[in-house]
């Protein structure tokens, strides 16, 4: 009888000791990190990984600057983050979505590097109710094509580039009158070259298209779309390849001096110059979606993230890492500010509530969450041609052009695509300033 | 006029790549009757292995066609060491079996072997330009190739002679048609139809990897390139002929041709255009080009 009471105490013990276990970790917040691990977008997203990495510990541990400086966690809770891969197609995003929200207890997802998978899975969270910040991807139909309660994106949309780069395309070369372009063959690409193209049509009526090229993402292999661009001899040339492709197609092109007879535009060129430095030919202009990485504004935040960044990884953070950044940022304000002074883990509607149309401070400079009835962001960005100073080896911008976020962005309510054919209507493009 | 030499050459150059990396599949398949799922693989790891190699050649000595000898060395060392352990502790154990499960389980080793890459690789691609930038330019309708790119097709070339010689003019090859034609038969007139198939599988594999290592040069290798290449390896294989080198010769240019000209005439065709061909060869020829000649039993 005595023995069977030590037993009954020690598994009662044991069960305290469980439920005290479970009730620590349901006190953590986990963020589950969506991403390329595997595939041609990999490379470019590993950057993101690294800066949410970053942010995590330095949330949990309470050392952010300001404005984040003196309160650890998010809303009082230590945040936990776990990595899944991006790759493998929407179905399969789908499913694993499911499974993030109703077996793994994933209290926030973010990232997203897929326009692809973007609009994949947003309806899906809805439906789940999970609180999804995507991070990366681009595509403007998100928000454009149907409205969420529970998704955010905390970058600009692709619009933005477009209509930045045309700008930009007006102001420095007036003398160009002949476009073509080769973007891969899904979302992102289709969006960013219809947003070009129609941007261009805008601010430079008198250029037409005389090259277009559709290759298959991942395809690696550009020998013929490189001749028939040749052949072509257009102007300038847009392409928004990115992660291994574009540095397929930069090594191809920049040997057969493609470069040399036409004007290259490359949106997303930037996530490939810390890999290939001083082989990216001079000259390129391209942006950082956003006044992210080189382009980025000087503050406390900036110095403080580009430092912590290059100290652990020996590089300079690409606009990846600041829009991974960014998202936990905006979550860890709204978190904040929905569990008020008290610090209590608030509701997810409360932090919703927080987030929606919010204004944050991220290492790339302020961003507002100003369409898609705020749940969509915008900020300023900057356009700039590509350099490589070799007695210093590193990487150079010049020509920078910095745009005001309410001259790039349609306002809200507008649909991107037509706010660029009818001439970017209620455009402040006041406050551009060149450097 | 210059569209139709544009053509020709980018089909060319791109037929030629495609005859490298498809032409060990397609022998493999002839000889032994197995479908290599994983042949993507031993491309990339033939990919990987040129490129780590490069990178530290490079990393202290100057560019030069060293890195030719560099690339070939680790495409064979790479296929010689996998073809010969994936040969003895997987695909001989399955002789005899059903093809589905022979597919399924070289399935298996694709999955394991991507693994297996990002163990070793981890997620960051490998570039080795080096050899590409190597070889200078020439001009061809007023447009400039990389020179490279004519070596791999010089490099195809020379591999699908060296088949057709081993095939046609020596014992092995003889050996190796009789295993073809009827493995039964072959084995009953003392030929070693174990030892034939471990030398095919190793030389399917170092071919593999050959295509791969000089593929390494032109694009980042990166988690995923051979699952992107095996597809139209098939394509090239089915359209040739399941088992046909003359087959695989064809159909890589075949398939070549036709991309380039969906490139050059009306790009949106790109993404579709190597399946379009497959559908419409096998329409009229099931068997592809150039079927095997099947043994009929009496």
């Amino acid at each position: 009888m005595r023995r069977l009471s030590k037993i009954t105490l020690a598994a009662a013990a044991l069960a305290a000791c469980l439920q005290a276990g479970g009730a620590l970790a349901q006190e953590k917040l986990r963020i589950a990190v969506v991403t390329p691990l595997t595939g041609p977008l990999a490379s470019v997203n590993v950057p993101g990984q690294n800066a949410a990495r970053i942010l995590a510990e330095a949330i949990n541990a309470g050392t952010l600057p300001a404005p984040y400086s003196g309160r650890r966690g998010m809303g009082g809770a230590e945040v936990e983050l776990f990595f899944l891969d991006e790759n493998g197609g929407n179905a399969k995003q789908v499913s694993e979505f499911r499974g993030l929200a109703e077996r793994r207890g994933a209290d926030v997802v973010m990232g997203f590097g897929s326009a692809a998978t973007c609009l994949a899975v947003a309806p899906v969270a809805e439906e789940l109710k999970v609180l999804t910040v995507m991070s990366t991807c681009a595509t403007p139909r998100i928000f454009e094509d149907a409205s969420y309660e529970y998704v955010f994106r905390t970058t600009a949309h692709t619009t933005m580039d477009s209509a930045a780069l045309a700008l930009y395309v007006r102001q420095r070369l007036p003398e160009v009158r002949t476009v073509g372009h080769i973007n891969p063959n899904f979302a992102l690409g289709q969006d960013s070259w219809r947003d070009f193209a129609a941007a261009m049509k805008s601010a430079m009526p008198a250029t037409r298209v005389v090259a277009e090229q559709w290759p298959t993402m991942g395809s690696g292999q550009y020998t013929a779309e490189i001749s028939a661009l040749a052949a072509r001899r257009p102007d300038l040339i847009h392409t928004s390849l990115t992660g291994t492709d574009m540095e397929a197609f930069m090594t191809q092109m920049s040997a057969r001096g493609l470069q040399e007879q036409s004007r290259i535009v490359a949106p997303l060129l930037e996530l490939a110059i810390n890999r290939m430095g001083r082989q990216i030919p001079e000259g390129i202009i391209f942006t950082a979606r956003g006044t992210n990485g080189l382009f980025a504004p000087p503050s406390a935040l900036n110095t403080w993230f580009t430092d912590i960044y290059r100290g652990r990884h020996n590089e300079m953070p690409v606009f990846t890492a600041y829009q991974y950044a960014a998202t936990l940022l905006a979550l860890k304000a709204a978190y904040d500010k929905a569990a008020g002074p008290a610090g209590a883990r608030p509701a997810t509607r409360d932090v919703i509530a927080a987030l929606r149309s919010s204004t944050f401070e991220a290492p790339g400079g302020t961003i507002r969450m100003a369409l898609g009835n705020g749940h969509q962001a915008i900020q300023d960005t900057a356009v700039g041609e590509f350099g490589f100073d070799r007695r210093a080896n590193v990487t150079t911008v010049r020509n920078v052009t910095v745009f005001p976020a309410a001259c790039v962005n349609p306002p809200a309510g507008a649909r991107s695509e037509a706010w660029l054919r009818d001439g970017m209507p209620g455009a402040d493009c006041s406050g551009i300033v060149n450097r | 006029m210059s569209t139709l030499i544009a053509i020709a050459v980018d089909g060319a150059i791109h037929g030629a790549w495609l005859f490298l990396v498809a032409v060990g599949l397609t022998l493999v398949f002839g000889v032994m009757k197995i479908l290599n799922i994983a042949h993507g693989n031993l491309y990339a790891i033939g990919a990987y292995a040129a490129a780590t190699a490069l990178g530290y050649w490079f990393a202290s000595h100057p560019p030069s066609a060293a890195a030719l000898a560099i690339q070939v060395g680790a495409a064979l060392a790479a296929g010689l060491v996998l073809g010969l352990l994936l040969e003895v502790a997987v695909l001989r154990h399955l002789h005899g079996r059903d093809e589905v499960s022979v597919a399924l389980a070289t399935y298996a080793l694709l999955l394991i072997l991507d693994d297996v890459m990002l163990m070793i690789w981890g997620t960051d691609p490998q570039s080795a330009a080096a050899p590409y930038l190597l070889l200078g330019a020439s001009r061809i309708a007023g447009m400039r190739f990389n020179n490279y790119e004519f070596l791999v097709m010089g490099l195809a070339i020379l591999v699908g002679l060296l088949i057709w010689w081993v095939l046609t003019r020596t014992g092995t090859g003889r050996r190796l048609t009789a295993v073809i034609h009827d493995r039964e038969m072959a084995a009953a007139m003392g030929i070693n139809v174990r030892a034939v198939h471990v030398a095919t599988f190793v030389a399917g594999a170092c071919l593999a990897a050959l295509g791969g290592a000089f593929t390494a040069p032109m694009i980042p290798v990166a988690p995923g390139i051979g699952a992107e290449i095996i597809v139209v390896t098939f394509a090239v294989v089915v359209i040739g002929g399941m088992g046909s080198i003359p087959g695989a010769a064809v159909g890589a240019l075949v398939v070549g041709l036709a991309r380039a000209a969906a490139v050059h005439l009306y790009p949106p065709a790109e993404v579709f255009i190597v399946y379009a061909v497959m559908a419409g060869v096998l329409c009229f020829r099931p068997n592809g080009l150039f079927p095997q000649a099947a043994v009929r039993r009496i």
